[in-house]
């Protein structure tokens, strides 16, 4: 089975084009996945506040789930939504986009929120993956502790 | 999660707190998907059942591990109480390895690592 699929890829390098065979793309790993909830637990943190995260890969399969002593009980159950919400959109969790200033948001389609605090992780143009954060008072204060860890591991994500 | 990599077995662990809800779960590379249901199953059956998850006790040696009775709960070995003297304080589950019990050789040597902690 490895041997056919070097065969394929080594056929398709020789032609130049990946055209005729698979396509890669890059995955998120777990020590990867490890490293980003660690950075925004610390980052969270460091704001004071105690939350969930949940890392999930390109497929919205968990890689890692931290949950801060003091997080409420249901922050972990907010993170899949929002973890959920950004991988089916493809962009960071929140409002539907054209909402009138101050109006309430629709009701989410199920499994998913209008809550900030979803963000997806991309490595160049790609989404790999996305984190869920929960526990901060806001979601846009979930946001902005994700926000932080994800570009303090930039240059990892390339 | 060490440990089970060094035993060379890809595996997804799960610990939860003495109210069942999870801390933290690790799913390492190439985990199967079912690692993370079969974890939180076994977590299950700890904390319903307050022993190591695992066929029941009292069963015949050969006869074959019966279904569970309690729903989202196995019958299989790699869910650990987590306990401080007599207290249970919540539970440890590790699922990947071929095998209930190394999964559970996994688990309890990483409670053996911390056992000065749960004091």
């Amino acid at each position: 089975m490895r041997l056919a699929y070097l065969a394929l890829f080594a056929g398709a390098a020789a032609s130049g084009s990946f055209a005729q065979g698979l396509p890669t793309r890059k995955t998120l790993t777990f020590d990867l996945a490890q490293a980003i909830a660690q950075q925004v637990l610390a980052t969270c943190r460091a704001d004071g506040y105690k939350v969930s995260i949940r890392v999930v890969d390109a497929d919205n399969v968990v890689k890692v789930v931290l949950r801060d002593d003091d997080a409420f009980p249901s922050s972990e159950a907010v993170t899949v939504l929002k973890a959920t919400s950004a991988i089916v959109t493809g962009k960071d969790s929140g409002p539907p986009a054209g909402l009138p200033p101050n109006a309430q948001p629709p009701q989410a389609p199920p499994g998913m929120t209008y809550f900030t605090g979803g963000l997806v992780i991309k490595a160049g143009n790609q989404v790999i993956g996305a984190v869920g954060v929960s526990g901060a008072p806001g979601g846009d204060k979930d946001a902005v502790c994700g926000a932080a860890a994800l570009a303090k591991l930039a240059d990892r994500l390339k | 999660m060490a440990k089970c990599r060094a035993d060379g077995y890809k595996v997804t662990v799960t610990v939860v707190d003495s109210f069942n809800i999870v801390k933290v779960l690790l799913s390492d590379d190439g985990a199967a998907r079912a690692t993370v249901d079969i974890g939180r199953m076994k977590n299950n059956s700890v904390m319903a059942f307050g022993r190591a998850s695992g066929p029941p006790a009292n069963l015949p040696p050969g006869a074959p591990v019966p279904a569970p009775l309690v729903p989202d709960t196995i019958n299989a070995m790699g869910g650990l109480p987590i306990k401080v003297a007599d207290q249970l304080i919540g539970a440890v589950s590790v699922s990947g390895a071929p095998g209930g019990d190394k999964d559970a050789a996994c688990a309890s040597a990483a409670l053996a690592k911390v056992a000065d902690k749960l004091k």
